[in-house]
């Protein structure tokens, strides 16, 4: 039976320190909600009772005797409150106390004294004690004593849970920061950010290389101090002092001071919630390769208009001459322009048609098919195919191809168009009467075709050039011979689409020798 | 009779050179050709011309561009008419050029081809100016 006879210990109230009430609902809710409580007494008329008095509260009560199982069960983490005896045999409450608070300082311990004296309670506060019940204590007391104690339980859980919470957030955003930190460092473009003061808030290294920052640590520095970039820092300036929308862009193209680099810088105002400028987003890229691109292809169009103009512009000019009447009206005369403008024709169309083969080869390899070509019927094939030129001009045509060579790994098509070419090359800057050789052998990985042909031969200033397109050799002996120039750099693009790759060795007035290597097919490779 | 006046045409097509000096010998000219810039100073400094037909892009961009501030250093021919051809299309030039006392020192400028009675007036023309100053 408890006693309804109490003494109220002087002693810091911490519980007020949270306010007895609280205005909001949720967290009333939150306080009312049972709990998880131990009883530790050896005494079991106490232990019952308080079991009794809190079950009957909504409260998941266990009760033990003794402190060492009590620590035990406390260990478990199970408990929101311990009612502790201050003294039992063997381990004491406050010594209970003690440890519990060491295991984990959330738990909730109220101490019943038998004494209450001012030691004691100066003894068990030090030891981490919430409260005290001095014996006799009435069911209301430790009613109220242990709701004090669970609001402050459930207070101090909040607050952890809201600072875990509120760490984990903080990592959150950090993570966040270094990912996007990470994102604008591998970024290719340079990267500055500035205040609405135009000082450097920050950069990427990209930055640092393409737009020549000063190395000494430039944050803070005003942004014509840190990148000796006039024409960026107007862009940026202007961007600033703009009121345009804040999706507005400005792009300007820049080329960098000294170098040879064009670059293309595009700035944005950064605002805040309030619509007002507090910085700007600089991003520069390198155009430099894209220009060059753009350049080389206007050249190639050039070059293009001037070699479809010129046979044209011949036809044309046959025409004028032989219906104007302007040289004569020699039948013989008439017949050799009329010849030359049919050859010129013809050379226009070859010239498309190499055109087109380019095109296809530039606009991917879609088209290409790679399958395992045997050169020697492919060869033999060709030679076929380019004999009544080779007749035209009584040249011989002689093969060398062994049996038993392994295919090579190629498009049959570009492999066709490879050797026509060259074949053709052969035949047509040959001598009257000359041969053509087709040789065909292993040497190492590589299957090695070398077409070798009596002719004019290659000066040796040529040789660089030659698989230049639209070059071609200028000598007396080549002024007759209509080409289209793109013959041989279409050559040596297929071979080094199919990782080949094409010699030449030549000697003036005897001829030439062009050596093709493909690589053999996988598993064709003998010993 | 005035011996026949002395014309070299300078052009790496060989069918220019072939219709253009069948018309100019049809028309009583001398007719010589060369067929590269190197050539043609050679063959210029050789035969001293009364006029050189130029064509503008031989191996090199501007061989012909070149071969005319040759002609012009050279006292022996800096008083030769010029007449330059060029195949290449209008909108393609670099620059929109016309003759031009030091980039560009020739007298007259046509896109090829040029029609047979036009190419004998020009030069006809060029001649009688260089005679008559």
């Amino acid at each position: 039976m408890l006693s309804a006879q109490s003494r109220v210990l002087s002693r810091p109230d911490r519980a007020r320190d949270w306010g007895p009430e609280t205005p909001h609902k949720e967290l009333a809710r939150v306080m009312d909600r049972p709990a998880n409580i131990l009883v530790i007494d050896d005494e079991r008329g106490i232990r019952e009772g308080c079991r009794r008095v809190l079950l009957s509260e909504g409260h998941r009560v266990e009760a033990v005797q003794d402190a060492e199982s009590g620590l035990e069960m406390a260990r478990s983490g199970a408990f929101d409150l311990l009612v502790v005896d201050i003294k039992m045999s063997g381990m004491g409450g406050i010594d209970l106390v003690h440890q519990v608070q060491q295991i984990d300082a959330a738990i909730v311990c109220i101490v019943i004294t038998g004494y209450a004296t001012f030691d004691t309670a100066v003894e068990a506060t030090k030891a981490g004690a919430y409260d005290f019940l001095p014996k006799p204590f009435t069911p209301d007391e430790l009613i109220g004593k242990v709701r004090k104690g669970l609001e402050r339980r459930w207070l101090v859980l909040e607050a952890r849970r809201l600072r875990e919470e509120r760490e984990r957030s903080l990592l959150q955003i950090s993570a966040e920061k270094s990912r996007l930190l990470t994102v604008i460092n591998c970024m290719q473009d340079a990267v500055l950010v500035t205040n609405r003061e135009g000082q450097l808030a920050l950069y990427n290294p990209a930055a640092l290389a393409m737009l020549q920052l000063s190395s000494n640590n430039p944050i803070g520095q005003p942004l014509q101090a840190a990148v000796p970039m006039p024409e960026l820092t107007r862009l940026v300036d202007s961007a600033l002092a703009s009121s345009t929308s804040p999706s507005t862009v400005l792009s300007q193209e820049i080329c960098q001071p000294g170098g040879e680099r064009v670059l293309m810088a595009s700035v944005a105002r950064v605002l805040d919630e309030h619509s007002e400028t507090i910085g700007s987003v600089t991003v520069v890229r390198d155009i430099t390769e894209l220009k060059r691109l753009d350049r080389m292809k206007s050249q190639f169009v050039g070059m293009v208009a001037h070699e479809l103009r010129a046979p044209l512009a011949a036809i044309q000019g046959y025409m004028d001459v032989i219906l104007s009447g302007a040289a004569g009206d020699d039948q013989e005369q008439v017949r050799r322009m009329l010849n030359r403008s049919r050859e010129r024709a013809g050379s226009l169309l070859n010239l498309i048609d190499d055109l087109l083969d380019v095109s296809s080869m530039e606009a991917g390899r879609i088209a290409r098919r790679i399958e395992s070509v045997h050169l020697p019927n492919l060869l033999l094939d060709v030679a076929e195919m380019v004999r009544p030129k080779a007749e035209m001009r009584d040249v011989h045509c002689t093969f060398d191809l062994p049996v038993g060579l392994p295919p090579v790994r190629a498009d049959r098509e570009d492999m066709g168009r490879l050797f026509t070419n060259l074949l053709t090359n052969a035949i047509k800057y040959n001598r009257d009467g000359g041969s053509v050789r087709v040789a065909a052998r292993m040497e190492g990985r590589y299957l090695r075709v070398d077409v070798v042909d009596t002719g004019l031969g290659i000066p040796p200033d040529a040789i660089p050039r030659l698989f230049d397109e639209f070059y071609r050799v200028k000598t007396p002996e080549t002024r007759q011979i209509t080409g289209t120039g793109l013959g041989l750099s279409i050559v040596k693009r297929i071979v080094d689409a199919h990782h080949g790759r094409i010699d030449v060795e030549s000697e003036l007035g005897k001829g030439s020798i062009f050596s093709v290597f493909l690589p053999i097919a996988d598993g064709a490779m003998r010993g | 009779m005035a011996s026949k006046k002395k014309l070299l045409l300078i052009d790496d097509d060989v069918d220019f050179v072939e219709m253009n000096s069948s018309v100019l010998e049809h028309g009583g000219y001398q007719v010589t050709a060369a067929y590269s810039g190197r050539e043609g100073l050679e063959v210029a400094r050789a035969e001293l011309p009364d006029l050189i037909v130029l064509d503008v892009m031989m191996e090199e961009t501007t061989e012909g561009f070149d071969l005319s501030r040759e002609f012009r250093k050279d006292p022996m021919l800096s008083h030769v008419p010029i007449l330059m051809l060029t195949s290449v299309n209008r909108r393609f030039r670099p620059l929109r050029f016309g003759p031009d006392e030091d980039w560009l020192p020739v007298d007259r400028f046509l896109d090829k081809p040029v029609r047979p009675q036009q190419l004998l007036a020009e030069i006809d023309q060029l001649l009688q100016k260089g005679a008559g100053s």
